[in-house]
């Protein structure tokens, strides 16, 4: 136990006055080598929501195995009934939004074959279909590439779990739309599971040439940066380029209603497409993105380390907020939390998804871990970084109606101990539902890696930052990377201490007060997990003492405090992941001030009331 | 109108009257309204969330409210049941005191008390009257403006929006006028409804401007008055209870004043128009 004292003492070295507001000057960067390029043709009709494409993909194996097969996914098969694995553990909602049967999705290769002609057998992995295996008829060796020629037909469901179109067909937002390759990890082999309902995605880096073929007059967003104006046909239809480069992922959206909001942050263009009744929501999504930008780069490093010059923004339209909220390389969408009227400037739901989204363009799409094997390691991350940014733009506020602040991280609290002995780290799959699966990968590490910033500073929380951000920059770290990461930069102890107690560990913290007289107080610690905290004790007639509590022992006397007024644990809460907070603290008698203070407020309250509220006539 | 904003200045019986109507049950049903949070008081960040407008620190504490449920003060039941046995008695007791405190303003010498409560007798029914004429004649104008409104929004929003501004207007306008009949009352001496619905008519078409600068100015340092108290009330931590009691006092004492020169105005405006 006395190694936590050690960790305590070391954190204090560490504090240094905060340096937030000092610009990083932009890392050197080594483009990623490609392992995943695909050049995609695809044509899209508004009026069957269907897609019929063909793909040119170059796959390079990096790794020191051959690979004998590949294994693609169709992520749309999980919308194809509600019979399929995906539907089964979601149940007919996402997130809020109802699956409608009767417009389903699905995704099928109609051809595949290898670049001198050879045709590939494609077969069904799982019974669902979201992934499909063709053997090779001769191992591709390391170092060396495969191009394959595959044609596919795909449906869009009716918005539904990030991707679909609504408005009658008049909007798209496509998303996981097209045969994607699983991650050949050498002696690993394939990592590419079927479609969970909690998972997400994970795929390689490449470059994306994507041409859009839609009727004219529609306007189109994507990853990537566009390649021009697009290129009307004689059939009344027109078709849009874009390329992506350095990225995991691609996905466009399209309606002939758009308006653009651009602005340029910083040498990125911005693009925040919207209906036009919404340019008002878009207004405030710009803002945030910009504001998210700036304060993102000075933290941790280049948007995109550099090679990304564009994003777009896609304000979901009112009724399709199932594809909102949800992040691709160089594009996000804002909207999942769209009740069908503006949200008022005091409710910060609408800054908090755009923050949260822009935040994944640093973990997801560029620090590209597993969504599916490891989901915590990009929304606990980028959960974090969010608290921490509307700490800084909005005082930490989800909502400050009525001058009364309600913050992000309390949110988090609330979340958590509703189901504080989650374990973090776990595949999607594993996690119970919902609520098991985001509190494990959202509110605990995001509280986690607030309470670890507060006990070793800022500074220290940024060096580590920015020493993940740009050592697993266009690579795939897994948990252990991170432990060896936070091990370099805070040190082993601190490492392991986070890790085992917040990430594979199902304990928590609460210091508390177990009985106060006015000479005495016996302070109490349990849940497991402990860490050293000040505790302030204040007396008549003396200066208020600061002691430390260490984790030597789970029950603490402090005897002869004579004329005791009160004693705070953590008077500066930098363990905001404790169970309890109000337990922390305890007087003696009790405080007159806030008391008299409310009453006041009551009375001046009643005296408007009785003048009528707050009609000034 | 200056002869009544003269009196205003000069007779202040009816505004200390009224602050005090309207204080002495604020102070007693206050502190029974908050009788049942003293339980909170035992944990410092009960202090820390009201002095930041936390509802972080709230919330934690709620957690040991079960706890704290024997605790808990019955004095905030009873302070509501009184609250709501107070309200009627209290909106009645305005009504009745407005016919003394125009008489304040009206008469050529200050009257005394007894005068003061002779004229909140001799009005009570003619001011009860034209409170429920012109009751009726807003929840009509409200609903048929609001149904109008409602019907032409999504059809034509420039219409609706347009309507709307006018119904609030048209609202405004019956406010004033009821408000200006009572006046007219006392300053023509008549228990007239109508006679003095009639005489305040008169002014919106014979003073139109003398009748808009008094209560357009009064709205706007009404309103500059609770902008600014709202500010400065924000700024000031909940505990630091005795200067959130003397900015909170200030500030009903000059809406309160406020109210008293709009009616001392209104009824400077009749007695001018009586005398024409």
């Amino acid at each position: 136990m006395k190694r936590y004292l050690f960790l305590f003492l070391a954190a204090l070295l560490c504090l240094g006055p905060a340096q937030a507001g000092r610009a990083q000057p932009a890392p050197a960067v080594t483009p990623p080598p490609e392992v995943a390029s695909y050049s995609i043709e695809v044509r899209y009709d508004p009026e069957t929501h269907q897609l019929a494409g063909e793909q040119t993909i170059r796959y390079t194996n990096r790794t020191d195995t051959p690979f004998p097969d590949l294994v693609f996914h169709l992520y749309l098969n999980a919308f194809r009934s509600e019979e399929t694995l995906w539907m089964r553990e979601a149940g007919p909602d996402h997130r809020g939004f109802t699956f409608n049967p009767e417009h389903n999705g699905w995704s099928r290769i109609e051809s595949l074959t290898l670049a001198d002609g050879t045709a590939l057998t494609v077969a069904a992995v799982d019974t669902d279909e979201t992934l499909v295996r063709a053997e090779l008829p001769r191992p591709i060796a390391p170092g060396k590439t495969v191009t394959l020629q595959l044609v596919f037909s795909a449906q869009l469901p009716e918005v539904f779990a990030r991707t679909g179109w609504a408005d009658d067909g008049d909007f798209v937002m496509a998303g996981q739309w097209f045969p994607k390759l699983g991650v050949w990890e050498g002696a690993d082999g394939w990592n590419a599971h079927p479609f969970h309902a909690n998972s997400e995605f994970y795929a390689d880096f490449g470059t994306y040439e994507v041409a859009i073929t839609l009727p004219e007059g529609w306007i189109t967003g994507a990853s990537g940066v566009s390649l021009g104006e697009p290129e009307r046909n004689d059939y009344g239809m027109e078709t849009h380029r874009y390329r992506a480069e350095h990225v995991i992922d691609f996905a466009w959206t399209a309606s002939p209603h758009y308006r653009a909001l651009t602005r340029n942050v910083d040498g990125v263009t911005v693009h925040v497409l919207h209906y036009p009744e919404m340019r008002g929501t878009a207004q405030r999504i710009q803002r945030a993105t910009a504001d998210g930008l700036r304060l993102y780069a000075e933290w941790y490093g280049p948007y995109g380390m550099g090679l990304y010059p564009h994003l777009t923004v896609v304000s979901i339209p009112p009724g399709a907020g199932g594809a909102g909220g949800m992040e691709y390389p160089t594009l996000f969408t804002v909207g999942a939390m769209e009740m069908g009227v503006p949200l008022p400037a005091c409710i910060k739901l609408l800054e908090i998804e755009t923050i949260h989204e822009l935040g994944h363009q640093w973990f997801q799409s560029v620090v590209a871990s597993n969504e599916a094997e490891e989901p915590w390691l990009d929304e606990g991350f980028t959960d974090y970084i969010t608290t921490r940014a509307m700490e800084v733009l909005h005082n930490g506020a989800m909502s400050d109606c009525g001058g009364w602040n309600f913050s992000y991280l309390a949110n988090h609290r609330l979340s958590y101990l509703m189901q504080p002995d989650v374990v973090v780290a776990r595949p999607a799959w594993e996690y119970a539902g919902l609520m098991d699966y985001a509190v494990a990968t959202y509110s605990k590490p995001a509280l986690a890696l607030t309470t670890l910033e507060r006990i070793v500073g800022e500074e220290a929380m940024l060096g580590f930052m920015r020493a993940y951000y740009e050592r697993y920059a266009f690579a795939h770290p897994s948990t252990q990377d991170v432990w060896d990461v936070m091990a370099e930069t805070l040190g082993q102890e601190m490492a392991d201490w986070f890790f085992e107690s917040w990430i594979l560990g199902s304990d928590g913290m609460d210091w508390y007060i177990l009985d106060m007289g006015e000479t005495h107080v016996i302070i109490q610690q349990r849940g497991g997990v402990c860490t050293p905290a000040t505790v302030h004790v204040q007396r008549r007639g003396t200066a208020l003492e600061e002691k430390v509590l260490s984790c030597d022992s789970l029950v603490t006397s402090l005897s002869g405090v004579e004329r005791l007024i009160s004693v705070e644990i953590d008077p500066d809460q930098t363990l905001p992941i404790d169970w309890d907070l109000a337990n922390n603290g305890q007087r003696h008698t009790p405080d007159p001030a806030p008391l008299l203070g409310l009453a006041v407020r009551m009375i001046l309250f009643l005296q408007d009331l009785f003048l009528g509220g707050g009609a000034a006539w | 109108m200056v002869t009544g904003l003269k009196h205003f200045f000069t007779r202040p019986l009816p505004w200390l009257l009224l602050h005090l109507v309207n204080l002495l049950p604020a102070l007693l049903l206050g502190p029974l309204l908050v009788g049942s949070f003293t339980w909170m008081a035992r944990y410092p960040l009960f202090r820390i969330a009201l002095t930041e407008r936390s509802l972080d620190g709230l919330i934690d504490i709620f957690m040991h409210a079960a706890e704290a449920a024997s605790d808990a003060s019955p004095l905030t039941l009873i302070g509501f049941a009184l609250l709501s046995l107070l309200l009627p008695v209290l909106l009645s007791l305005r009504v009745f005191l407005e016919g003394g405190v125009l008489l304040t303003y009206a008469e050529p010498t200050a009257p005394g008390l007894r005068r003061f409560f002779t004229g909140c007798w001799r009005w009570l029914g003619t001011f009860l009257a034209i409170n429920l004429l012109g009751w009726i004649a807003i929840t009509l104008i409200a609903a048929v403006g609001g149904a109008l409104v409602a019907l032409v929004w999504n059809v034509a929003l420039w219409l609706g929006q347009t309507l709307a501004v006018l119904t609030l207007l048209l609202l405004g306008v019956l406010v004033t006028w009821i408000e200006l009949a009572r006046a007219a009352a006392v300053a023509h001496d008549t228990r007239n409804v109508f006679a003095a619905l009639r005489e305040s008519g008169a002014l919106f078409v014979r003073r139109p401007l003398q009748l808009l600068g008094l209560v357009g100015g009064a709205l706007a340092v009404q309103v500059l008055l609770m902008l600014l108290s709202r500010a400065v009330m924000r700024a000031i931590p909940i505990p630091w209870w005795l200067l959130s009691l003397a900015v909170g006092q200030l500030v009903i004492f000059l809406r309160l004043g406020m109210r008293m020169a709009r009616r001392a105005g209104m009824v400077g405006l009749c007695a001018v128009q009586r005398q024409a």
